[in-house]
């Protein structure tokens, strides 16, 4: 998949955070959208990592996304 | 006598609804694009546009949901489910709180539908819903509607964590209602068609899948530890659904006797088979 990798739950936090800002998200205090993109935890990768799943525009806040694989648990 | 058929939800003289969870009561969690319970007095969905992230709770008019109040309101623009509202009374809403990941309801000022009725795309890779968890019975029900967007990807609506429940289809049709295993129907299935799923578990341990009124499969599978659901849409971390759904009813038992009527008055609003 294309995204943002970041070694630190916190560099993910604070990425999210980046990305909402630029959205200008929450739009009022209570909305249910907080956030724009959220993180996720590649927990079966070695090492693991956190990631960020590209979605359009997103460049605009963290530049051209990269391409990475990430190992899910699959279902039957 | 004259009487309008109640799968429009109202009886002979139009004055009366009559929701499927009015003849059918005591569901656990219930998400619809419909109306399902007389009592009911909220919303059927909250949507954000993306023009400019403003939200507006639609709600229904005479039993369906208020279309013109959600295109005028994503008017010319795409239109996203932040709440699914849950119509059993157990306030058991489903949110999502991240804009991309919100399934999609309207594109381009236009309600998506299937046979006319509205219905809520998943993408496959990120769209879902999140649900306070809740444990799930050793005896269950799950009803749902809706359409898969191609050959090997994923219907399914409720969910949990792995080995939690799910009902689902990929081009085989798995019910996993009980944390120490789960069904499957041994013939593959490569449809793309609008589909009514149910999914039960007997209080014995007998499962059962229907496709659209049919049992599928049928197997009995131990029950040991009650685990949880907890979403719409996706199963454990990275199994999303890539679909379309309108209706997802959840019971906490079996409801064998009520299963036909069940399915009926879904089939009868919904026009499925």
């Amino acid at each position: 998949m294309q995204g943002y990798i970041y070694n630190t739950e916190q560099e993910a936090i604070t990425a999210r955070q980046q990305a909402a800002d630029y959205m200008g998200l929450p739009l009022n205090e209570g909305d249910t959208t907080i956030y724009w993109v959220n993180y996720n935890y590649a927990s079966l990768n070695e090492p693991p990592f956190y990631y960020i799943r590209y979605v359009d525009g997103l460049e605009a806040v963290f530049g051209q996304p990269t391409e990475f694989e990430v190992i899910v648990n699959d279902m039957p | 006598m004259f009487n309008i058929p109640s799968f429009y939800g109202f009886r002979s003289g139009g004055e009366s609804f009559v929701g499927l969870l009015d003849e059918y009561g005591g569901a656990a969690a219930a998400y619809s694009l419909r109306l399902l319970r007389t009592a009911y007095t909220g919303d059927a969905i909250e949507v954000r546009r993306a023009s400019d992230n403003a939200t507006q709770d639609i709600g229904f008019v005479d039993g369906e949901l208020d279309v013109t109040s959600l295109e005028s309101f994503c008017s010319g623009t795409n239109g996203f489910v932040t709440t699914w509202y849950d119509q059993s009374g157990n306030g058991r809403n489903a949110t999502q709180s991240t804009a991309a990941n919100q399934p999609q309801i309207v594109s381009s000022g236009s309600v998506l539908t299937i046979n006319g009725k509205p219905r809520i795309d998943f993408d496959g890779s990120n769209d879902s819903l999140s649900i306070t968890s809740f444990t799930f019975a050793s005896a269950n029900y799950n009803s749902f509607v809706g359409r898969r967007n191609s050959t090997g990807r994923r219907l399914m609506g409720l969910a949990g964590n792995q080995y939690n429940y799910a009902l689902w289809t990929d081009n085989n049709y798995y019910l996993q209602a009980s944390n120490s295993g789960y069904q499957f129907s041994s013939s593959t299935d490569l449809t793309t068609s609008h589909l009514l799923l149910t999914g039960l578990r007997e209080s014995g341990g007998n499962q059962k899948i229907y496709k659209n009124g049919n049992e599928i499969s049928s197997t009995f599978v131990a029950f040991s530890v009650a685990t949880n659901i907890n979403s719409i849409g996706v199963y454990t971390g990275g199994n999303y659904s890539f679909c379309e759904l309108q209706e997802i009813v959840y019971y906490n038992s079996a409801q064998e006797s009520n299963r036909t009527g069940i399915e009926t008055n879904i089939n009868d609003f919904y026009s499925i088979y």
